[in-house]
């Protein structure tokens, strides 16, 4: 039997796993890789906690989930565009090459 | 649906015109010829006008749209006060837009939709809808903040602005998540019913919960350790969006945060207040000392406005009724006193192409209004008094020693005093330091009407919080009362 | 006997002064040079109103008039701020003290800033300064003081960087902001501690809660303590005392009022309205009195070496200021606002009398004088008559105030009394020391008008500054023009003395300064200050002392002789009394070496390299350099995360994610749970 405990594990593995290629990845595609695991292992949490904790609306969860699978989408498109865009003035998209602001 | 959901669209008109301004005005800029494009401000200008006479008729409502936004005199008030914040951002960006970038259209319209955004987050009364306000005001602002795309500084701006907007967004939600978790709900109102029976079962959880959400809310009001976005987005965006961000993503943020703290997380207080205690000391800080450092003054000024917000995060450390309303007196003068400075760096800007404090040796010469103008706003965010800066802070301050935090607040008095230093730095550049030898040729600068109308307005404004601030504060007061009624 | 002064005159004595700077702010560029009448104008009967109120004052016996008080702000329970008036006796005789020297000094101005570009510009400055100090002083709310506390502050900053071309006198300027500024933070955060405590701003309310034993004995101390260390930046008192030396970068006629008669005796008035706060708690007392005493001494020490005549009288007001301070702290109020009552006369008049000198010889450099008492006999005289009474010679004003004070302290604490004592003869020995070297031997050329050399270097550099640059040299000019002796001293026409609008004040001053010390012949002052405290607040009664009057006649007549003999007769070397005490000598003057301490080591370095530059530093290189590090070994241990990299968007998540956690554990180890 699955219990809340195994959703949140999961939940947990995810969103480090998530982490770790977010702050490891060079390429920005890369990094937005890693926070979309990170979304995702929200949404699990979500699912799970609609599934299991006594709520006055379940669905809240569910919908939620919806969201953000929504928002991730369109947070994609915007950073796909970004990265487009430098790309075409820097011919590279490696995050750890973007330092002429710093200090 | 259920039947007790209170559909009334009519709640929602400000916005319904701020989103129809904003389609309208990239329709207008596909049709118009280019020779009129110029007139593209003053519409949205006009357009913002009548959004804000709107939102005048929805004082003393009480309302709620669906459980989702309440429409109380808290929401009034943000909403006349982004929308105001983009009136004059649109008119400072009038000439910056049409030298310096393309696409004039979409820019305004998306400054409109990030406004939309701005005043969802102080509307919101639950958690899903605070979110998606949240990412409405910060993906226009991703897009605004790289909008010079021939620009690389720009466009790595926008680009880290979003990686670690993104990743803030991941935290926000991992947090969110668990206090859905523990309360079961994402309403405010019910998420304290909840935790006002006791947490037992579920307190690792909740702390979980209230670290990701400080920290992840952290990272959109630049609060140390998360502030570190904020130098570079503030040096590579427009300067008209540098001025924006410093302004509505602030105050927006604030916003969100003192909603969902007071009607929220009351009840366990306890568990989050220290740890915004320990954000705010670091924050003032820290913003405070490395400003001295800058030599950008679009950096500078980013490090001087995380200064400002550790004093404002004192405001949610010391939550009460009075606090908040102090609070928000203190986000007003500091919103004014910022929009008159960078109003005037923006002018100056325009005349002379300057970035760096050194670059305004001479200022009192070449531009002798803008200088004024920008000694009095450095004054008043060094908290002298006269200005506004002084008494905002005098009362928040006050007001948080009041309950408490003697020592956050006397800290927050050092701290003003570092900024003295960088400040004095700018303003002794403008009067001190003689012009470049081009000064000679070119002469003063010339700087337009309304560029000028709009420094002389807000630093009245400036004086005028400074010396009577009974009816502003009169009106945070009620305004803050209304958190803590319910 | 005139009626009771009615509130609308009161208030009148406070926008006076307001209203002659907006008069100014607003007068048509060609009527600039109305600015000064327009000025001298509503002070007078700004000072006309104020000796109305003395007499109001004197027939109340000093204590409080009662005026309505007018709501500025009050929201809520979080602050409640009423605005009242607040006349009592110690303000009546401080508003007599600050528009009469102000009064006068702005006849002054009129002729010694007569064709400065930035004539106009200066009279708004004065304006706006004078205002300030009257509210300062005329409002009954410590929040109100604090406000005015600044503006004043700000006005100084003004003035001092009044000829902001020359960069010493922008830097001053910035130094004096800050420094005093570093006072003030300890004054704000008394006024927020006091209110938390208190609950009020009301300075009365204040006094009353304090004697009544209603507000704590350690909050009481600290409170008291905040206040002194705003007293202590704004009225120059060791250790906060160096940005006063370098405010006489200003223009005299400022030097006068600001840095010698009015502002920088704020500080002592702030503690004297905090007077019976500051008796209930006697630490903060005999603080008081011995940084009192710590400063007469050591500023009376550096007097004596200085070459520069405004910093001479500089260093004298550091030092007198500490005299009315040590008076404070050894409970003598009467005694301290009676010798700031006569100090603003006769540092008001020796400021100006070198003002009218510079005037003539172009210098502050006194070994660049002598021989001025034949050409300038008025100014002789009445400087003269100011030095004489600031050495406290019967029965001059200066002796009856420094004889009270001297009398207190010798009743209350005899090693203060000995300081006093030697402080008295220095004094002496370095006025009359200026004399000589000033007025009297063979004149020593002066220095060239440096109208010539600056507006040179100026219209290199700020092309649409009219200023002339004023009558004073730079410093550093005016010590090489020293180090390298002048050859010509008759190439310009030699000294003269002063026009007319420069010399009437400086005679008119000289009147209170010889007859001041008299409005306390029969206890006038004693009972005005004496009723200007509330019920219960005791004071160390004055009582004349013979053997202190006759040492306090004797220790300065030592020093005068003393001056006489080495600088005057040259029975002795000066040149080979600075060999004989070389070290001390260089210790004084570079002032014990507190600005190189200050500007090298707390500003320069501790504060923007040190601390600014760590910080940033650590952002720089620690924090990138830590993850890269980490980044090293995790790639060196397993090869799988090879990939592990850090630019800067990683950096900044890793230190932000890092310090996520840090607070979770935080948090879980703090938290009960």
């Amino acid at each position: 039997m699955i219990s809340l405990e195994h959703v949140l594990v999961v939940g947990a593995l995810l969103f480090s796993i998530g982490l770790f290629i977010a702050l490891s990845r060079r390429n920005a595609v890369g990094v937005l890789m890693g926070i979309e695991l990170m979304l995702n292992s929200v949404n699990l949490n979500l699912i799970g906690f609609a599934r299991f904790v006594e709520a006055p609306r379940p669905i809240d969860g569910q919908v939620f989930a919806v969201f953000v699978i929504t928002v991730a989408a369109a947070e994609a498109a915007v950073a796909l565009a970004l990265a487009v865009a430098v790309y075409r003035l820097r011919q590279t998209i490696d995050v750890d090459r973007l330092n002429l602001l710093k200090w | 649906m259920r039947p007790d959901l209170n559909l009334d669209y009519a709640l929602l008109v400000p916005e319904y015109i701020l989103g129809l301004l904003a389609l309208a005005i990239i329709v207008i800029d596909l049709m118009m010829p280019k020779i009129r494009k110029d007139a593209l401000p003053f519409i949205t200008a006009g357009g913002l006008a009548v959004a804000f006479a709107v939102s005048l008729l929805y004082i003393d409502t009480d309302d709620n749209f669906a459980g989702l936004l309440s429409i109380d005199d808290y929401t009034t008030f943000f909403r006349c006060f982004f929308i105001a914040v983009t009136f004059v951002t649109v008119l400072a960006s009038a000439q910056y837009v049409q030298t310096h970038l393309r696409h004039p259209g979409e820019y305004y319209s998306l400054l409109v939709i990030s406004t939309v955004g701005a005043i969802y987050m102080a509307a919101a009364q639950e958690l899903l809808t605070a979110y998606i306000a949240l990412e409405l005001l910060s993906f226009s602002l991703y897009v605004l903040v790289s909008y010079a795309k021939m620009e690389r500084r720009s466009n790595e701006a926008g680009m880290k602005y979003m990686l670690l907007g993104a990743f803030a967004s991941a935290l926000l939600l991992y947090g969110i998540s668990f206090i859905y978790g523990a309360s079961g709900s994402t309403s405010y109102a019910e998420i304290a019913a909840a935790f006002e029976g006791g947490t037992e079962g579920f307190t690792f959880g909740t702390l979980i919960g209230l670290t990701l959400i400080v920290a992840g809310l952290g990272f959109k009001v630049a609060a140390v350790p998360f502030h570190m976005w904020t130098p570079d987005a503030y040096e590579g965006a427009p300067l008209p969006i540098t001025a924006y961000l410093s302004a509505t993503s602030k105050a927006a943020g604030f916003a969100l945060l003192l909603r969902l703290f007071s009607g929220a997380l009351m009840p366990v207080i306890d568990d989050w207040q220290f740890m915004l205690a320990a954000v705010s000391a670091i924050t003032m800080a820290l913003g405070n000392l490395i400003a001295i450092q800058q030599r950008n003054i679009k950096r500078l000024l980013a490090y001087s406005s995380i200064g400002q917000v550790g004093y404002m995060l004192m405001g949610i450390t010391a939550l009460s009724p009075e606090v908040s309303s102090a609070l928000l007196l203190h986000m007003t003068g500091y919103v004014i006193t910022n929009m008159a400075a960078f109003t005037a760096i923006i002018a100056y800007h325009n005349a002379s192409g300057a970035e760096d404090v050194s670059d305004f040796r001479g200022a009192s010469d070449r531009a002798p209004l803008l200088a004024a103008v920008l000694t009095v706003a450095l004054f008043s965010l060094a908290g002298m008094p006269l200005f506004a800066g002084f008494l905002t802070k005098f009362i928040l301050f006050q007001s948080v020693a009041d309950n408490g935090y003697f020592w956050l607040a006397a800290l927050g008095v050092v701290a003003s005093l570092v900024s003295l230093y960088y400040y004095l730095t700018v303003i002794k550049e403008m009067y001190v330091s003689a012009p470049p030898d081009s000064f000679q040729q070119e002469g003063r600068f010339r700087i337009p009407l309304i560029m000028q109308g709009a420094v002389i307005v807000l630093t009245l404004g400036v004086f005028f919080v400074g010396l009577y601030p009974a009816p502003l504060f009169e009106l945070t007061d009620s305004v803050a009362a209304v958190l803590f009624t319910s | 006997m005139l009626d009771t002064i009615p509130e609308n005159a009161v208030w009148a004595i406070f926008f006076l002064p307001l209203a002659s700077l907006l008069v100014i702010l607003f007068l048509p560029r060609s009527q600039a040079t109305a600015a000064g009448v327009v000025a001298a104008l509503c002070i007078g009967a700004a000072f006309v109103l104020s000796l109305w109120a003395l007499d109001s004052s004197l027939q109340a016996d000093g204590h409080p008039l009662s005026f309505s008080s007018h709501e500025w702000l009050n929201v809520g329970d979080v602050l409640e701020v009423n605005v009242a008036l607040n006349v009592d006796g110690l303000t009546a005789v401080m508003l007599v003290v600050v528009t009469s020297v102000s009064f006068l000094v702005q006849i002054y101005s009129m002729g010694y800033m007569k064709g400065d570009g930035g004539y106009w510009r200066y009279f708004a400055y004065m304006s706006l300064f004078t205002a300030s100090m009257l509210g300062l002083i005329l409002f009954n709310s410590i929040l109100m003081v604090y406000v005015f506390w600044e503006m004043v502050g700000l006005s100084s900053y003004l003035l001092i960087g009044f000829w902001f071309h020359r960069p010493a006198a922008a830097a001053a300027a910035k130094k004096a902001f800050l420094v005093t500024r570093f006072g003030d933070l300890g004054f704000l955060m008394a006024i927020l501690l006091i209110y938390v405590h208190a609950g009020t701003f009301d300075i009365a309310a204040i006094q009353d809660l304090a004697i009544a034993g209603a507000i704590g004995q350690t909050v009481l101390t600290w409170f008291a303590l905040g206040v002194f260390a705003g007293a202590a930046g704004k009225s120059a008192q060791v250790p906060l005392h160096v940005w006063l030396p370098d405010a006489m970068e200003g223009p005299t006629p400022v030097s006068a009022l600001i840095h010698a008669a009015t502002m920088v005796a704020a500080g002592v008035y702030l503690v004297a309205r905090m007077f019976p706060v500051f008796q209930v708690s006697p630490d903060a007392m005999s603080f008081a009195g011995a940084i009192g005493g710590l400063t007469a001494l050591s500023a009376a020490m550096i007097g004596v070496v200085m070459v520069d005549i405004k910093r001479v009288l500089a260093y004298s007001t550091i030092s007198q200021l500490g005299y009315m301070m040590l008076a404070l702290g050894i409970g003598a109020y009467v005694a301290a606002i009676f010798h700031l009552f006569t100090h603003a006369f006769f540092k008001a008049l020796l400021f100006l009398g070198s003002g009218s000198i510079n005037h003539a010889t172009n210098t502050f450099d006194m070994r660049l004088m002598g021989g001025l008492r034949k050409t300038m006999p008025i100014t002789f005289i009445t400087f003269v008559i100011g030095s004489l009474s600031l050495a406290g010679f019967f029965p001059l004003a200066g002796f009856w105030s420094k004889d009270e004070i001297l009398s207190d302290a010798w009743a209350h604490e005899r090693y203060l009394f000995y300081i006093a004592l030697i402080t008295a003869g220095l004094t002496a020995f370095y006025m009359f020391r200026a004399i000589f070297l000033t007025f009297f031997g063979e004149y020593r050329g002066g220095a060239e008008p440096e109208t010539g050399a600056v507006v040179a270097t100026l219209s290199n550099q700020a092309p649409v500054s009219t200023e002339p640059g004023g009558f004073e040299p730079d410093p550093v000019q005016a010590h090489a023009a020293a180090g390298a002796p002048h050859t010509a001293p008759e190439a310009h026409h030699g000294p003269h003395e002063s026009p007319w609008l420069m010399v009437l004040p400086l005679i008119l001053l000289s009147f209170p300064a010889i007859l001041a010390g008299f409005a306390n012949y029969n206890h006038d002052i004693e009972h005005l200050l004496v009723g200007a405290l509330p019920e219960g607040a005791e004071v160390a009664e004055p009582t004349f002392r013979m053997g202190v009057a006759i040492a306090a006649t004797i220790v300065p007549a030592v020093g005068v002789i003393l001056a006489w003999a080495i600088y005057h007769a040259k029975v002795i070397s000066a040149e080979s009394l600075a060999r004989l005490f070389r070290p001390v000598h260089s210790l004084l003057e570079n002032k014990y070496y507190l600005d190189v301490l200050y500007e090298r080591v707390v500003a320069g370095f501790l504060f923007h390299k040190a601390l600014g530059g760590a910080l940033a530093t650590f952002e720089r290189y620690i924090v990138d350099g830590a993850v890269n590090g980490a980044a090293t070994s995790v790639r060196q241990t397993a090869s799988v995360l090879r990939y592990l990299q850090s630019g800067q968007f990683q950096t900044y998540g890793a230190l932000a994610f890092s310090s996520l956690v840090f607070t979770t554990v935080l948090v879980l180890v703090l938290s009960p749970l």
